[in-house]
Order: C-alpha cells, then structure tokens, then sequence
C-alpha cells in the first residue's frame, strides 16, 4: 500500500473506525488514541498490509487497542459512570438509538465489539470473527445476547413509562 | 438432519432463525429444543432490536493522513508548460533545435549530456549520493549553472544503469526505497518547495532517475517525452527535478546551502 492509497484509507475509514471505538469506549480521547493507533499500526506494515485488506487490518487493530484501553482503566467499576456518560457535542443519538447506545455500555466488551461491529459496520459473523479471534457460533451467540440484553433494557423502560402516572 | 443444538450454541442457531437463515427442518429442531428446555420460544424469538450508527465523525481527519510532496500550483503549471514546449520542439525541429546529445561510447545507457529542467536549484548535492549499497556516484566537476526561473541547464554525466539495474528495467521502486534517508538536504529552495522529503517523494525522486538512467531514454526527446507522461501521472517534472538534485549531491555548494539553511534556522 503506497501512500496515496493508505491517505485513502483515512478518508474512507478514520470515520468509521471512530465511531465504532467511540460508541464501544464512550470517551472520545480513547477512541482518537484507538484511531491514532490503528491507522498508526497500518502506516508501519504498509508495505504488507494490501489495499483491499486494510479496513479488516484496521478494524481488527483498533478491537485489540480497545481490548487494551479498556483493560487499562479497570472498568469494572465504571460501568455505572459510562452508562449516564454525557454524549458529548456533535454526537447525536435520537430517540430510541439513543437508548440503545447508552444501554451498549452496560454490554460485556464482546458482546458490545460484535454487535457494532454487524451493526454498524455489516460484517458477516465469519468477517467479525476473524476481527474479534471469536468462532462464527460464539459470534452469533454475543449478538444473540447483546440483542436481547437491549430489548431487555428497551422493555423495562417501557415499563416504567407505563407505571409513571 | 442432526443440527447437534445444545445448551452451548442454541441462541447462534435462533439468531439464524430470525434472520431468517435456517431450513424449516432444523427451525423444527430448534423449536424442539427450547420446549424440552423449558424456554419461552415465543419470548425468544421475539423481533430484536438494531443500532442504528449514529453521525459520528473523526474530529481530525487530515492529522493522520501523511503528507506528500507540496509543489506549488505555479511551479507545476510552469513545469508543465515548460516540459509541453520542449515537446513541441522536439515534435517539430527534432534536429535542429535541440540541444545535441553526444554519444558516450561503452556507457549503456547514453544519458543526455545536458539536460533542461523546469525549477532552479538552489540547494544542491553532496558530494556523492549512494544509490544502492557499495555503489557510488562521484561528480567530478561543479556541475549545475542557475539560469533563469524556470529553466536550469544542468550538465549530467552518464550513470552507469547496469549498477542500478540488470536488465535495463525501471528499477525505481526499489531505488526509492534504498535512497538515503538523509536526502531531506537535498531539496529544493525551502520557499518553492515546502516538503519533508518523505516517502512518497523518494517515489518521485527514484522514478524520476529512473527516467534518466532508463536505457530505453537515449535521447532528449523521449527523455522529455516521458517526463510529460510521467507527469500525467502526478510524478512530474518535479521528480526529474529531485533526481538531478540527489544527483548533484557532489557539489560543495550544496554544503554551502545547507549551511544557510541552519543559519536560517537559527536566526
């Protein structure tokens, strides 16, 4: 990958890779380091790293940063604090997107990592698996969960509209 | 057919059934196996819900994309005229107007003696410039003469390509890569031309040596041919230009200019 393609690469996937590190980490600094550092990664190996391969490179890079940043900040005991993280400016999430985003965090990491990344990004469960080191079946069976585990969620606030007089 | 559904992997086979992804039979097994598990199928198989990805974008795009070569608009427009009316002449009065490339007997390939280029330098060369390991070309005289903007008329001395490449193939790839990484003084007028030298300019700066060592280039206009080509292709004259700079590494005055260069630095 020559430089004109790998500046291609962060025209058409910084964004993406953003906000899939983003709505994964819900902190804006560690999803630019993640970006940084993927796109980073791929700068090194570009004389390896094909075209056509890159956004798979890039993705599969920044889930394993993420792995890192989120094992770092010992996030077991901010798992509350990331559920009412403030959406900071420029980051819309309407309605019931909203909800879900929010309730993302609440999500175990793989199960958060699978569903955004079929979600947001369309890849096949074989493709996440590959980007993840999960099996096609354990993939399926994290969104599986992470899916119902936001119905879940969307259901008790229904609930608790219908109790609110 | 046996799906070998089990308490480990029954939610992968439901979510291919609600996306719609399993043969009746094996929806049938799967069905089967809830029941007997005591699960709710109507509550699992409920619709479930998807994210849908919100407007978020980047904050800075652009710091982390690498920067290239930054010609100036009027320095291309100007190699590009310069280099088109060379053509013309080449095209029109091949033998008259040009300048005469003399034939240098057992050096393949024949480099023009002297060739026009489209920027002046200022900053000039070293003394040698490494092409490839244990491969030195040595300038033996002051070699370069500033003319007017736009137009250099450089003396060159014939490379031997053999020692650049075995077959008379380009071989700038790998050349731009064996380049010194030092070359960043080697360079152009810093106002002209504000680049850092990086990879993608040792691209150019290969690719255009290439152009001058090529045995298929054995003469000016074919020289001047391929540079307009090569120009199409956003390497440009410049490059031709980078080569006769790296090439012209030899000079003392390169040295020279460096030096300004620092004074200005540190003033």
């Amino acid at each position: 990958m020559d430089r004109h393609q790998y500046n291609q690469c962060v025209e058409l996937y910084a964004d993406r890779l953003f906000r899939f590190a983003f709505s994964s980490l819900r902190n804006r600094e560690q999803a630019e380091d993640v970006v940084q550092e993927s796109f980073a990664r791929v700068w090194e190996k570009r004389e390896t790293v094909d075209f056509a391969k890159a956004k798979s490179y890039l993705f599969t890079t920044a889930h394993h940063a993420m792995i890192d940043e989120v094992r770092q900040r010992q996030r077991t005991s901010d798992i509350e604090e990331l559920a009412t993280f403030a959406d900071p400016k420029g980051v819309p999430y309407p309605d019931v997107n909203e909800i879900l985003h929010k309730a993302l965090a609440t999500l175990p990491e793989a199960q958060r990592n699978a569903v955004l990344l079929r979600d947001y990004e369309g890849y096949s469960y074989q493709e996440i698996g590959d980007i993840t080191g999960m099996s096609e079946a354990q993939v399926k069976i994290n969104i599986f969960r992470a899916r119902t585990a936001l119905k879940n969620h969307l259901k008790s606030i229904d609930s608790l509209i219908d109790i609110a007089p | 057919m046996n799906t070998n559904i089990n308490t480990d992997n029954y939610e992968a086979y439901l979510l291919d059934y609600l996306e719609g992804n399993l043969s009746p039979d094996e929806a049938k097994q799967l069905k089967a196996f809830v029941a007997a598990q005591g699960m709710d199928w109507d509550e699992l198989t409920e619709e479930l819900p998807h994210l849908e990805a919100p407007a978020i974008a980047h904050p800075d795009k652009k710091s982390l994309k690498k920067k290239g070569t930054l010609v100036p608009l009027y320095v291309k427009i100007a190699s590009a005229a310069a280099a088109a009316g060379l053509l013309l002449t080449v095209t029109l009065w091949p033998d008259k107007s040009m300048p005469k490339v003399e034939p240098i007997a057992e050096l393949k390939p024949i480099l023009p003696e002297r060739l026009i280029t489209s920027e002046k330098i200022e900053a000039l060369p070293s003394r040698t410039i490494q092409f490839v390991p244990n491969q030195t070309v040595a300038k033996a005289r002051p070699i370069v003469q500033e003319r007017v903007e736009l137009s250099l008329l450089a003396e060159l001395e014939p490379i031997k390509a053999g020692a650049l490449s075995n077959n008379n193939e380009p071989v700038f790839e790998s050349l731009a890569y064996r380049m010194p990484t030092d070359f960043t003084y080697a360079q152009f007028d810093e106002s002209r031309f504000e680049n850092e030298h990086e990879e993608r300019n040792l691209s150019l700066i290969g690719k255009g040596i290439s152009l001058l060592t090529n045995g298929r280039h054995d003469s000016f206009g074919s020289l001047i041919s391929s540079g307009i080509s090569t120009a199409k292709k956003e390497i440009s004259l410049a490059a031709t230009d980078m080569a006769l700079t790296a090439y012209y590494r030899a000079d003392e005055r390169f040295e020279e200019a460096r030096e300004r260069r620092e004074e200005k630095k540190n003033e």
